[in-house]
């Protein structure tokens, strides 16, 4: 029966009861409607099902709160399913025992995020029992508190109504148990070696997991295991045992490093550490000797600009091809045997001895004034993980060559399980006709496989196949959170559970493990975790993933234990450790063994990688020792991404990331083709103007943007866009695909990026959003973008040495970027580049008039700003470290988690009505010395700094002033506060607010009634309604919680004090004194773990803040630094919010003038 | 001889009232007009135009509540648009009725007389389409209340620092006085329709209107000293209402705002576009009506002539602004300035210049101002100006300010404009059922004026006659 006939015979029963009523009335049977008659609302509600919630809504683009409403309207079913029985499983707090679990206080508890395979530790918020923020565990060596945006915005996903809840087949929806009837009936009626049998799976790092298919294997000799996981796109070193292993570097211990198209603070697994060590080898030291001397190098060759790449001192686009012979030309520098010698122009060269130079004698360049390599002179080379396996090996040998190994890097068995085969193989043994049973353990391979494995089309055809008695020959299965691409290909759809509903575990990029632990039962019934359907196929439907899991690490902390050679302890010592694990969130003593780098020439060990496919021939995989082909330089290039926001494909249905503005290009809710300015003109094309890019047989049609810094005759693209089945945010609301599936351009054979393509133009235009005016600077008086040369002219940077007559808009001192040697010469640059009146502010200027002595920019008196007196009490201020903050967008989203803040939709974000309280904007700027050795003009290759701005919290805020309802006000903590209930929504304040950080609620974006939004939304903060401004308030949630943890405790502390003195004797009044000496330190200890949202997620640490009266506290300090200016200081709004200006490191020997000196 | 208009010549070349005109012939031609004549096809024409845009406003407005402002153009940075525009704009309309009224009346200009009355109703309808909008622009519509000083149990106050509470308060006064003043001067006139008309009903209508008016000497005497009195009342109105809307936006940070000009400009600029609109009514109204004896060529080269003075303020205005951006060396103010005059909305500015500076230039020739046709053409021209004006200074300025990083385009909707065009449509609704219900012209002052222009004597006004049956 279909659903439509289902509901017919509901309305004709519902029909039926009203006639009975009718007839069961005495006297004339009169009513007003139906609805009084039914006398239950549920006879309408039925017939309305006929159209869904919203969907009056659906007319008009401009709501986009209706796809928010209508992924929620099915959950309450979902919620209902989740309240039945579960065998009871006791998950242990992080820091809280139980007993003081306080209502309205969250609790916080351990676990452990899936990160492409991997562990990021998280401790996840949970208030009153549901999970409502994610933030990073400090404990954990993956995170070190800190978090990504895929963290932050993976609590949604749990509440995603999108999310399948029950188990299907075909159309049908069926059980759990007929499913493991259906498999195990399946799998014995095979042969008994299992032949034909498939398991495939994303990467595995899980060590219970991989025990599980190991026995998978064992019980069934004859299947295989495949891994397709275009989020690991390892070579085959290090995956397959060939290769010296996984490489593990410790940043922070190296003075120079090299970064071959590796973004290593964004992509990799183990990113938001190599984010934090390299921002410690970076950061300056206020106050100590290393102050102003120590900070490490960055040399970045790309195609593209990566995150990475905007850090680095000294970065070279080139097309993707070029990467290897540049690392085969280094390598040769560095004196590894047999890395070729592939030849380039004088400057290149050139360019490449200095690098190799300061990669053998890091920072030597610099002056003696004192600097000196803070590791003892440590390089390091990083290769990407997407490059041809001889890039990883001459990235190994450079290593090895420079002695850095064992120091800034070393190498561990690889993390992730071994041995598995590939996707092709599978395609082409599906084709073949060699499998029968495919069981597919998460990942969505026939969306994300490449396109010339025809993984959908194979996978489709295994199964229709039916025998010849037309009953399906074959059996397919797909466990995933949704009924996705791959799911509507299998016969069977099993749900899978979120990482906070399920037990598991997880191993991190340097090998440490992880329990995941659950915060919540699963919301639906139907979900399991791989781990139980992995025990299913074992035979063991019902082992719960806590039993698995559990049994798993019961013999590891036996083994530890006879390592230790201790006392046997009894059984139930185990508990005590489990728990202390899940509590802290790690396991320690799990150290992964290192890899056996080959002895000798560990090229020659590396020349025959184990793997198991060497694909087809491209430039890529040539061989080190043959001399690298020279590709035609007028030949356009491909390079392929992961989406900065929705990664793979797998987060293309949340919200916040979908409208999250990806770096630098600003774009929201889709993807475009990439290019340089110079490549666009070359075409003949614009922005937004539709291209045709053919590439291996296949062809696809998608809009230009125009980025700086992007090599010439490169087009980047970015995955994870054009799905078919993703849920309702990934649909746009008239039914389009958002975005452009480039794995439909993806080869197998190279993943990452290929040559030979050919771009045409193609008529029309594309819609790209992007949440700034992208072409700001191009309409300005006398200024153009494009200059006769081609060249981005984008120098809207403050930097000393720079003239800036440049017209208005450039001299506005926003941004301030200097080098290090600057920075030496001239400690106060970031104040005299303000101007005359930032110099007299500070009492720099004039040194005989004003030394000492600080003049005012105001006429009126500087302590009346509404009657506040800043001198007293909490006064908080935040900092933000330009030169520290790489633009990962991770204080965004967090931002957003924890402040309730809706989405709008693309239209709304086209109409510049986005919500995020935290703008990230992004700065081109030309590097400042002076011109470079390769003939390479810096505006070619501009260096980016990121400027995230939330509210100024000015002392002066003018947006307070003009509000004629007093709805905006100034607290006497300093912060400027937004009273909803009294705003009207006047909108002065945005336009009095000269930082524009002030949000709109132009329409009702916030959603007040899906019920399963509303178990997200963070109870201690307001959700803002229609026709109210809004903006950042500095956590002002978290600092009252603060306020009041304070003022309970010293109460209590003073009360007992004065307890202690009651008796009048020495003793008690001395233990009234230590007493009363505990009232500041608890303050301190109390402030000091107080951290705002943005702060707490960001992996460098760039934030900084706290109550600047505190005068020991971090941002007291960094107030004072010479370093700090305040936004538009010059207009005497006094900011609450400032900002370090950016140092960089470049090398004095690529400039010309470094050379001849 | 004292008695003699200094401008005699001018007097006798254009009089203010065409000769040969009795209080008997003035008094029958106008209130004929209400009482005698039937409404002509155009007239329907007009209602049914100007209800169609009063249907599309009311629709306009209630989808605004139902969904939010965000059915307008208005983001962030631009965070006002049309609607502030079209407040500022008809707000400025709205001063030349009382200019006329009060300011002329006290500096007793003749020819005031016959333009003053539907210039105060004009004034009155613009000043109703002007206080629609600061509160339809609001976010949440239904809590306006909270700009007023009302007592409540919170004790909240509204932020008297912020110029929008003095803007409530500016446009409130100003519309409360401007609606006394056209009444109390309507009193006689509404009497002698009372009197002229034969259906009960009617009469009893006009009877209620003319609060008994009976035109003793003494209804007279305390008639005419508090119609000075208002009209010494509204006469600040005029400078006050606008300067307060001028500092709306001096009152603000923003380049292009803060200036200091803005009050008098502002006012300027007011009487500028309220003349242009004067022109607007009074030239197709002498034709309809057949006005022609009492709206004579000489007002209509008075109100040019008033434009090309208001007009040279206004480009004194706009110099002015061009000057301190460059004099005071303030990066944002030199900024805004170019911005305006070569960034993406350049045309806006040059149209304005155009407008508003330029083509006025022609006013300085009395065939020009003695042209019927040319003076309608100029008057459009002025309100297109006008109107570009505000838009110059709410949007262009609003659109790159201080951090380019956020800067933005403003896009309008249909919403936006069907918002505006409604309120043009209930404009001149309103103006078309006044035309048919109350006397167009005053009658009362007509014969005041043959009286003094035409007797060759003058007397008291006092004693003129009260009503003429």
């Amino acid at each position: 029966m279909d659903s439509d006939s289902a509901n017919l015979v509901a309305m004709t029963g519902d029909l039926a009861s009203i006639r009975a009523r009718l007839a069961a009335r005495g006297g004339p049977a009169l009513w007003r409607g139906l609805d009084e008659l039914a006398g239950d609302d549920e006879f309408f509600r039925k017939l309305g099902d006929e159209f869904a919630p919203g969907a009056a809504e659906w007319d008009d683009a401009a709501s986009r709160r209706n796809f928010l409403k209508l992924m929620g309207a099915s959950l309450a079913l979902a919620g209902m399913v989740g309240c039945n029985d579960q065998p009871q499983e006791t998950i242990v707090p992080y820091v809280n025992p139980p007993e003081q679990v306080v209502p309205g206080r969250p609790t916080f508890y351990a676990t452990a995020m899936p990160f492409s395979g991997y562990a990021l530790g998280a401790l996840a918020e949970s208030h009153e029992g549901r999970p409502t923020k994610i933030e990073g565990n400090p404990a954990h060596s993956a995170s070190l508190g800190a978090s990504n945006v895929f963290m932050q915005a993976s609590v949604l996903d749990l509440y995603d109504p999108d999310r399948s809840k029950l188990v299907t087949h075909g159309d049908m929806s069926t059980s759990w148990g007929a499913f493991y009837s259906a498999m195990s009936a399946h799998l014995a009626s095979r042969r008994k070696d299992g032949a034909g049998v498939r398991l495939l799976t994303r990467s595995i790092t899980s060590p219970s997991l991989a025990i599980q298919i190991d026995e998978f294997l064992k019980r069934y000799p004859g299947a295989q295991w495949h891994v397709h996981d275009p989020t690991r796109r390892a070579g085959c070193c290090g995956r397959n045992g060939g290769g010296p292993g996984q490489a593990v570097y410790d940043f922070s211990k190296a003075d120079v490093i090299l970064s071959l198209d590796a973004d290593f603070m964004f992509y990799d697994v183990g990113s938001l550490a190599y984010a934090r060590q390299f921002m410690d080898g970076r950061r300056r030291k206020p106050g100590t000797d290393a102050d102003r001397q120590n900070m490490n190098r960055l040399y970045v060759i790309e195609s593209s600009f990566s995150l990475t790449g905007t850090m680095a001192d000294h970065r070279k686009a080139v097309k993707p091809s070029q990467i290897e012979p540049i690392a085969q030309a280094l390598a040769s520098r560095l004196g590894v045997a047999d890395a070729g010698k592939p030849s380039f122009s004088s400057e290149m060269e050139q360019w490449l001895d200095a690098v190799a130079a300061d990669l053998k004698a890091p920072l030597d360049d610099l002056r003696s004034v004192g600097l000196k390599a803070a590791n003892g002179g440590v390089a390091v080379v990083v290769a990407a993980d997407h490059h041809s396996p001889a890039l990883q090996a001459l990235a190994f040998a450079m290593n090895q060559a420079l002695g850095s190994i064992g120091k800034a890097v070393r190498y561990i068995e690889p993390v992730e399980k071994q041995g598995a085969g590939t996707i092709e193989s599978l395609a082409s043994d599906m084709a073949a006709g060699k499998v029968d049973t495919l069981l597919i353990v998460g990942g969505n391979p026939a969306y994300d496989a490449p396109a010339d494995v025809q993984f959908q089309n194979v996978l489709r055809k295994l199964s229709n196949a039916r025998d010849a008695a037309g009953n399906s020959a074959n059996f397919t299965a797909h466990l995933a959170s949704h009924k996705d691409e791959t799911s509507f290909e299998c016969q069977w759809h099993i749900p899978e559970s979120h990482y906070l509903e399920a037990w598991g575990d997880l191993r991190a990029y340097d090998g440490t493990p992880s329990i995941i632990q659950p915060l919540i039962l699963p919301l639906s019934s139907a979900s399991r975790s791989a781990w139980e359907f992995m025990a299913a196929a074992l035979g063991q439907p019902d082992q719960g993933g806590y039993e698995i899991v559990r049994a798993h690490w019961q013999p590891f902390w036996k083994k530890q234990q006879d390592a230790h050679k201790e006392q046997k302890k009894p059984e139930r010592e185990f508990q005590v450790w489990w728990e202390s694990v899940l509590r802290e969130g790690i396991i320690v003593g799990f150290a992964p063994s290192p890899g056996v780098p080959g002895e000798g020439n560990a090229l020659q060990d590396l020349k025959e990688p184990a793997c198991e496919s060497t694909g087809n021939s491209t430039a890529f995989s040539a061989g080190p020792s043959q001399p690298a082909s020279a590709p035609n330089p007028d030949a356009w290039e491909i390079v392929f991404r992961l989406d900065m926001c929705v990664w793979d494909g797998q987060y293309a249905n949340n919200p916040w990331l979908m409208e999250l503005p990806r770096p630098f290009t600003k774009l929201v809710w889709e993807n475009a083709a990439l290019m340089s300015y110079r490549s666009a003109e070359k075409l003949g094309v614009t922005e937004q103007s539709l291209i045709k890019v053919a590439y291996a047989g296949r062809a696809l049609e998608l809009p230009v943007l125009i980025v700086p810094g992007q090599a010439d005759e490169v087009l980047t693209l970015h995955l994870g866009f054009g799905r078919t089945q993703a849920g309702h945010v990934a649909d746009d609301p008239d039914g389009k695909i958002r975005g452009y599936n480039a794995y439909f351009l993806q080869t197998a054979a190279s993943p990452g990026m290929g040559i030979g393509v050919q771009i045409s133009k193609a008529a029309g235009n594309g819609n790209l959003v992007m949440t700034r005016s992208h072409h700001a600077m191009a309409a300005l008086p006398g200024m153009k973008v494009p200059s006769e040369s081609g060249r981005l002219k984008p120098r809207a940077i403050e930097h000393p040495g720079m003239d800036d007559q440049e017209i208005g808009v450039l001299n506005r001192k926003l941004v301030r970027t200097a080098t290090l040697e600057q920075f030496q010469d001239d400690a106060n640059w970031v104040t005299r580049l303000g101007g005359d009146t930032e110099m007299k502010a500070r009492g720099l200027s004039d040194e005989k008039l004003f030394k000492g002595r600080k003049i005012q920019l105001s006429l009126y008196p500087d302590k009346d700003h509404g009657g506040w007196d800043y001198s007293k009490g909490y006064q908080w201020a935040m900092s933000i470290d330009q030169t520290a903050c790489i633009g990962c967008n991770a204080c965004v989203v967090a931002c957003q988690a924890e402040n309730n803040i809706p989405v709008v939709g693309k239209d709304e974000c086209g109409r510049q009505r986005e919500m995020q309280w935290i703008r990230i904007d992004d700065w081109y700027g030309t590097q400042p010395n002076e011109p470079r050795i390769d003939g390479v003009d810096a505006v070619d290759e501009p260096q980016i700094t990121h400027q995230p701005v939330p509210c100024m919290h000015c002392e002066n805020a003018p947006c307070e002033l003009v509000c004629p309802v007093g709805a905006t006000t100034h607290s006497a903590e300093g912060l400027n506060e937004m009273t909803y209930n009294r705003c009207i929504g006047t909108r002065y304040c945005s336009n009095n607010c000269p930082y524009k950080v002030r949000r709109f609620n132009f329409f009702l974006f916030a959603d007040f009634e899906t019920p399963s939004r509303a178990l997200q939304y963070n109870p201690d903060v307001t959700v803002r309604s229609r026709g109210v401004m809004e903006k950042c308030t500095y956590c002002v949630q978290r600092l009252n919680e603060t306020r009041m943890d304070i003022e309970k405790m010293t109460v209590g502390l003073e009360d007992r004090a004065r307890a202690a003195e009651g008796d009048g004797t020495p003793a008690g009044a001395a233990e009234a004194k230590r007493i009363r000496a505990l009232i500041p330190s608890s303050q301190t200890d109390l402030l000091g773990q107080l951290q705002t949202a943005c702060q707490q997620s960001c992996p460098t640490q760039a934030i900084v803040f706290g109550d600047k009266n505190q005068p020991n506290s971090p941002i007291a300090k960094v107030r004072e630094d010479q370093l700090s200016y305040g936004l538009l200081e010059d207009l005497t709004t006094k900011p609450r919010t400032t900002y370090l200006g950016r140092l960089s490191n470049p090398n004095r020997k690529l400039s010309k003038a470094g050379v001849s000196a | 001889m004292t008695d003699v208009p200094l401008d005699t010549f001018a007097q006798i070349q254009y009089p203010v009232l065409e000769p040969g005109n009795t209080s008997i012939s003035v008094t029958e031609h106008i209130s004929n007009l209400i009482l005698r004549r039937k409404p002509g096809l155009l007239w329907w024409f007009g209602i049914a135009l100007t209800m169609g845009l009063v249907s599309l406003l009311t629709f306009a407005i209630v989808y605004l509540i139902a969904r939010g402002v965000g059915i307008w153009g208005v983001n962030i940075p631009i965070a006002w648009g049309f609607a502030i525009v079209n407040f500022v704009w008809w707000i400025g309309i709205g001063h030349a009725g009382t200019f006329i009224s009060a300011m002329l009346l006290l500096m007793r200009q003749h020819w005031r007389t016959s333009i003053n009355r539907f210039a105060e109703a004009m004034t009155l309808f613009a000043v109703a389409c002007a206080g629609m909008f600061p509160v339809l622009h609001l976010g949440r519509i239904w809590r306006f209340y909270y700009l007023f000083p009302y007592p409540n149990v919170m004790q909240l106050w509204p932020n008297f620092r912020s110029p929008l509470v003095w803007d409530v308060f500016a446009v409130s006064t100003y519309a409360t006085v401007s609606l006394l003043f056209w009444y109390v001067g309507m009193i006689p006139d509404l009497a002698t329709l009372r009197d002229r008309a034969i259906s009960k009903p009617v009469k009893i209508t006009y009877g209620i209107m003319s609060f008994g008016w009976r035109g003793s000497a003494i209804h007279w005497q305390r008639y005419q000293s508090t119609y000075l009195l208002l009209g010494g009342l509204a006469a600040p109105l005029v400078v006050s209402v606008h300067s307060v809307v001028g500092m709306d936006f001096s009152g603000g940070i923003v380049p292009g705002w803060h200036t200091t000009i803005m009050p008098p400009y502002f006012v300027a600029g007011a009487i500028f576009s309220g003349f242009a609109m004067v022109l607007t009514l009074a030239i197709p109204m002498r034709w309809a009506f057949k006005l022609q004896g009492f709206i004579t060529i000489r007002h209509i080269d008075n109100c040019g002539k008033l434009l090309l003075v208001t007009g040279l303020i206004v480009a004194y205005g706009y110099a002015s602004e061009q000057f301190m951006s460059w004099y005071s060396g303030d990066v944002y103010e030199s900024f805004m300035s170019m911005n305006r005059a070569m960034g993406p909305y350049m045309w806006t500015y040059w149209l304005i210049l155009s407008c508003n500076v330029f083509i006025p230039q022609l006013l300085w020739l009395r065939k020009v101002r003695q042209s019927v046709w040319m003076m309608f053409l100029m008057a459009m021209i002025i309100q297109l100006g006008m109107w570009v004006e505000r838009f110059v200074i709410v949007i262009t300025s609003l659109h790159r300010d201080f951090m380019p990083t956020a800067w933005g385009m403003y896009y309008p909707t249909f919403w936006d404009y069907a918002t505006l065009a409604g309120t043009i449509g209930f404009f001149f609704l309103c103006f078309l059922l006044f035309a048919r219900l109350l006397p167009v012209i005053s009658m009362s002052e007509m014969r005041e004026l043959v009286h003094t222009t035409h007797d060759g004597k003058h007397e008291p006004a006092e004693f003129s006659p009260a009503y003429v049956k």
